[in-house]
């Protein structure tokens, strides 16, 4: 960020690299992982319970999603803060669809820097592993596809003419429709893990990881306005007030980011849970490593989700830069400000966090109602109400990381962009 | 009541202000007037506490402005002035009633009795049939009249308006000037016109012209 609260262009194409690296570093390992399960359990699969490299599988695949978030946050930063060179293309006779397509490319340049380097990693460790690296390849043109589609999407919030850009205002409110795939996603997993079959739990409890990531996402816009909503009608003071209506206005661009501090937490109260079922049950295992990857993945997200919440945050204050510089320059305490960031964070993450820990550890219980150790539930809920607290407070204490770039957002020279 | 002396601003090598010295009286209506690049919004700014200047100092009431620090200059702002910037710049997500109540509520006051300050300062400005729609549906002249509101509602001594019409048709900046001059009178409050429009510096009692950052007459 310059002193004028913009992201320099070299800050955000290393931040780009950086996140396209780490995902696909993720996402080649968790093939890695994947070729290693299966290759050692198969069918044995639910007889042993040989299924520690399964389960880090899943964990580094999903863990990519919060890696993926993070190259497409900083992607569509770095097209609101290029306002002024994309109005200076179009000023020069690009059409919308060439600076469209200028942005993908830039993208497209920094996810590929990005794509090798984590390829490289990712090679390293399938050999490590002792498993064939090739199909760890997959993950790198997967990741660079997506930072060329990032590119593109991002471009559609900013509409560059050649006396300007303004950012698009359209915003989308959630539909009934949101919530069948959560439900879908859900429910395969459920099946997945009720069916017992290695091939058919295999492919149910993947896809529906899938679908439960993008069901989880357009959920949370439902749950975010909800409690935007409520805390908008307590309000009784000024940083209340704005802090509900700023999320209630824009609530699917938190759930966005949200999502993959819900993923976080939703894995995390799942992993606790099974974890005490198997002490409670002393059932003998090689879960162990399994387990310690999983947290590992756990922990890399939650960094990685903070990053893209960090990013997030830059966006929603360049956009409400004059706004903020017009209240503060009407006397609003730049303290009070501050507050209304770290209550926006609130407001947002925790029905998410508390929703995804809930859904983490029905997601494990349920199928094994039968056999569950009942006297395990009140560890098994205070584990999960600890990873909502930890998604939780780390939203919080990232929008308390976020407070330099408002106070950079205040200055008065705001107010004559 | 609000005094400035000598005052020099610059950014980097570009002299914003130099030497400006000013008196403003109780209930009186100043128009700052000159060319674009002339200093007149970093005037207004120097003498609201907004920003400080290098040299030189800005007085209310006797206390020195420019000499506290930004605390003390942000409850002087809240408490004793008001601003109207050129765009309004109301909080696009928060109702005109919630907008003017604002100020209160960072002030401390309770949400119930600042709803009800900012209902009358709506009604006063003619617009409380716009108290809870979203400024983006609202036409620039009931956006501007809102904003006057939200400067007006606790009470300040001073307005500050940087170009308060610059953004409307002639139609509508006639009106909110007549509102603003008519409120500011009604009230006592001294009015400070940041403008290069000759029919809005009409409506001041006193003309500043501002050239190259100096007082030109």
């Amino acid at each position: 960020m310059s002193g004028q609260g913009h992201a320099r262009p070299v800050g955000r194409g290393r931040l780009m690299t950086a996140g396209a690296a780490l995902a696909t570093l993720l996402l080649g390992a968790a093939v890695a992982l994947l070729e290693l399960g299966l290759l050692s359990s198969r069918e044995d699969l639910w007889r042993t319970r040989d299924d520690a490299p399964l389960i880090a599988a899943l964990a580094l695949a999903l863990m990519a999603v919060p890696a993926a978030a993070f190259v497409h946050q900083v992607s569509r930063l770095a097209q609101a803060t290029g306002e002024r060179r994309l109005a200076a293309l179009r000023l020069a006779g690009a059409t919308a669809g060439q600076v469209r397509l200028i942005a993908a490319r830039e993208s497209g340049r920094h996810a590929l820097a990005g794509a090798l380097l984590g390829g490289a990693a990712a090679l390293a460790f399938a050999l490590v592993l002792g498993v064939s690296p090739w199909w760890t390849l997959v993950a790198p043109p997967v990741v660079v596809l997506g930072g060329v589609l990032s590119g593109l999407m991002a471009g559609r919030h900013v509409i560059a003419s050649p006396l300007g850009v303004v950012r698009r205002a359209r915003l989308r409110q959630p539909r009934a429709l949101d919530l069948v795939l959560l439900l879908l996603g859900g429910g395969m997993i459920t099946a997945g893990f009720v069916l017992k079959h290695w091939f058919i739990t295999s492919v149910l409890v993947g896809v529906g990881a899938v679908v439960l990531v993008f069901g989880l996402t357009l959920a949370a816009t439902w749950l975010i306005r909800a409690s935007a909503r409520r805390a908008g009608r307590r309000a009784g003071t000024a940083e209340a007030l704005l802090a509900a209506r700023l999320v209630e206005a824009d609530p699917r661009a938190w759930a966005r980011t949200l999502s993959v501090v819900g993923l976080t937490v939703f894995f995390g109260a799942g992993v606790t849970t099974q974890q005490t079922i198997v002490l409670l049950r002393d059932v003998s295992s090689s879960f162990e490593a399994g387990y310690r990857l999983v947290y590992l993945a756990l922990l890399i997200a939650l960094v990685t989700s903070a990053g893209a919440l960090v990013v997030h945050q830059a966006e929603d204050l360049l956009d409400h830069r004059r706004s903020f510089a017009a209240l503060s320059a009407a006397g609003a305490p730049g303290d009070a400000l501050g507050r209304v960031l770290t209550r926006q964070a609130l407001i947002a993450a925790t029905p998410v966090c508390a929703v995804a820990a809930v859904a983490g550890v029905l997601v494990v219980v349920l199928p094994l109602v039968d056999v569950f150790p009942w006297t395990g539930l009140p560890l098994t809920l205070g584990l999960a109400g600890a990873m909502a607290g930890i998604g939780v407070l780390g939203a919080s204490l990232v929008a308390r990381l976020a407070r330099p770039i408002l106070a950079r957002a205040l200055h008065p020279g705001a107010l004559h962009r | 009541m609000l005094e400035a002396r000598a005052l020099r601003k610059s950014f980097g090598r570009t002299t914003a202000l130099e030497g400006v010295s000013l008196s403003i009286g109780e209930g009186e209506i100043v128009a700052i007037t000159g060319p674009s690049g002339s200093g007149k919004s970093t005037l207004l700014h120097c003498l609201a506490g907004i920003i400080r200047p290098e040299a030189g100092e800005v007085t209310f009431g006797g206390r020195r402005v420019d000499s506290l620090d930004d605390a003390g200059r942000t409850r002087l702002r809240r408490e004793s002035f008001g601003i109207v910037f050129q765009h309004g710049e109301l909080v696009p997500e928060l109702s005109a009633m919630e907008n003017v109540a604002l100020p209160l509520l960072f002030g401390g006051h309770a949400g119930q009795e600042s709803l009800r300050s900012a209902m009358e300062a709506l009604e006063r400005l003619g617009v409380a049939d716009c108290a809870e729609r979203l400024p983006g549906e609202l036409s620039g002249g009931q956006s501007q009249r809102v904003a006057v509101a939200r400067a007006l509602v606790a009470g300040p001594k001073v307005v500050f308006a940087d170009e308060p019409t610059g953004a409307l048709d002639s139609l509508a900046g006639e009106l909110v000037m007549k509102e603003l001059v008519r409120t500011a009178e009604a009230a006592r409050m001294a009015l400070v016109i940041v403008t290069h429009d000759n029919r809005v510096a009409s409506y001041a009692n006193r003309e500043i012209v501002l050239r190259d950052g100096r007082v030109a007459g």
